[in-house]
């Protein structure tokens, strides 16, 4: 039995939606060139999937609704989800136009997300509101963590600057400079997505390779 | 009570709810991104006359006329005092590669395109800075007669986004006939 924090922090590192889980690869790899764009799509996802976890939660905890909903759950889900982020979708669109521009058709995409149909399903259906939140919170930092990480190495090699949110940017054109090269453009274009991802993948692959190494190498020891 | 109806209830119910939810948002944030939108086409229009006259939006009488389909709105302005019409800018959006491409073109009465800016798309970045850089060929030249892709890229990069760009003009040329008459 997990506790609070284990299940708040398990999205982070041990099942991360992106490099674990490799689930709503589709925006992620269409938003992340830059990292304000990361940012906001993690703010997006965040309150999508903890409120969809916690309302759907809620329904399938009381006895009497779930047993009303359990042949239609899906259609239920869709539904929840949907508003949730249509609401998101409003607020970004009077609040935050550059952003709502820069993120584009992928803001309502977020009903369509593997990942929060994926949690509503696996993980609120079967659990308390409480752990059903908390759980949406750590999967929604865990996969804004991974937008942020992949936009960053996009952003800083293909532009040679961060845009962090509006004009709040970090120009590092100054390591190009002593490099005497230039940004190289085809990080922020699709291609660089998939590159940037497959490097990610190998470096997590290759940090995996080296733990289960050390711990069979622990095992002989012991042996 | 039969399963199905009951399940298509509960689903009924939960649109209802969802439903009143959307519309008591809907009814904060439309005046918002309104006038935000009103405000964004006002900045544009003025962005753009600079590049083809000295006077901005506040020297001319604006009669704002809505309009429906890919062109929603024309601005028919007038000078302020010989009242002639000096210019129509249409509001204009056609569908690129994932999002509407939203312009201001500007015309004369004599229908020659005097200007033009792209107010807002949602393309994909990096690629779509394609469209912002190139050279239309459509300053100067009939709205009638609008370049096809052929004329002005031979480029493959960003082609729905410019393609989008070029059914604007076509669009405007359409309106433009049924407004000022001609061919």
């Amino acid at each position: 039995m997990m506790n609070q924090k284990q299940n708040f922090f398990k999205g982070f590192v041990k099942e991360n939606p992106i490099f674990v889980s490799v689930l709503g690869m589709c925006p992620s790899l269409a938003i992340t060139t830059s990292v304000e764009n990361a940012i906001g799509m993690g703010i997006a996802v965040f309150f999508v999937l903890t409120l969809s976890n916690l309302l759907i939660s809620l329904i399938m905890s009381s006895k009497f609704l779930r047993e009303l909903v359990k042949p239609v759950r899906i259609p239920v889900y869709i539904v929840v989800i949907a508003s949730l982020v249509t609401i998101v979708e409003m607020v970004m669109h009077a609040f935050l136009i550059d952003l709502y521009n820069s993120l584009g058709v992928f803001i309502p995409l977020i009903v369509v997300n593997c990942i929060i149909l994926g949690r509503a399903e696996a993980f609120a259906s079967e659990n308390k509101p409480l752990d059903s939140a908390v759980d949406g919170m750590g999967m929604a930092l865990g996969y804004t963590m991974a937008l942020m990480i992949i936009s960053f190495f996009r952003e800083f090699l293909g532009k040679g600057s961060i845009t962090i949110w509006g004009s709040l940017s970090l120009d590092l054109g100054f390591i190009f400079d002593w490099l005497n090269i230039t940004p190289i453009d085809m990080f922020v274009k699709p291609v660089g997505a998939f590159l940037t991802l497959g490097f990610i993948f190998a470096i997590i692959a290759a940090m995996n390779n080296k733990k289960k190494e050390k711990e069979l190498a622990k095992e002989a020891k012991t042996k | 009570m039969n399963k199905g109806l009951i399940s298509g209830l509960v689903l009924l119910i939960l649109g209802l709810v969802c439903g009143l939810l959307l519309a008591t948002v809907n009814y904060f944030t439309d005046p918002i991104i309104q006038a935000a939108e009103e405000a964004a086409k006002y900045e544009a229009l003025n962005t753009m006359l600079a590049d083809f006259d000295t006077r901005s939006t506040d020297d001319f009488d604006i009669t704002e006329v809505s309009l429906s389909g890919h062109v929603d709105t024309a601005y028919w302005l007038y000078d302020h005092t010989t009242n002639a019409l000096d210019y129509i800018v249409y509001s204009v959006s056609a569908a690129g590669y994932q999002s509407d491409i939203v312009m201001l073109i500007a015309i004369d009465p004599y229908m020659i395109v005097q200007g033009y800016t792209i107010v807002s798309e949602g393309e994909t970045a990096g690629v779509v800075d394609y469209i912002y850089t190139i050279d239309y060929k459509m300053v100067g030249r009939s709205i009638t007669n609008v370049v096809s892709l052929d004329d002005i890229s031979s480029v493959t990069t960003a082609h729905f986004s410019l393609a989008a760009v070029l059914n604007d003009f076509q669009y405007v040329s359409e309106q433009a006939v049924i407004d000022l008459g001609g061919e």
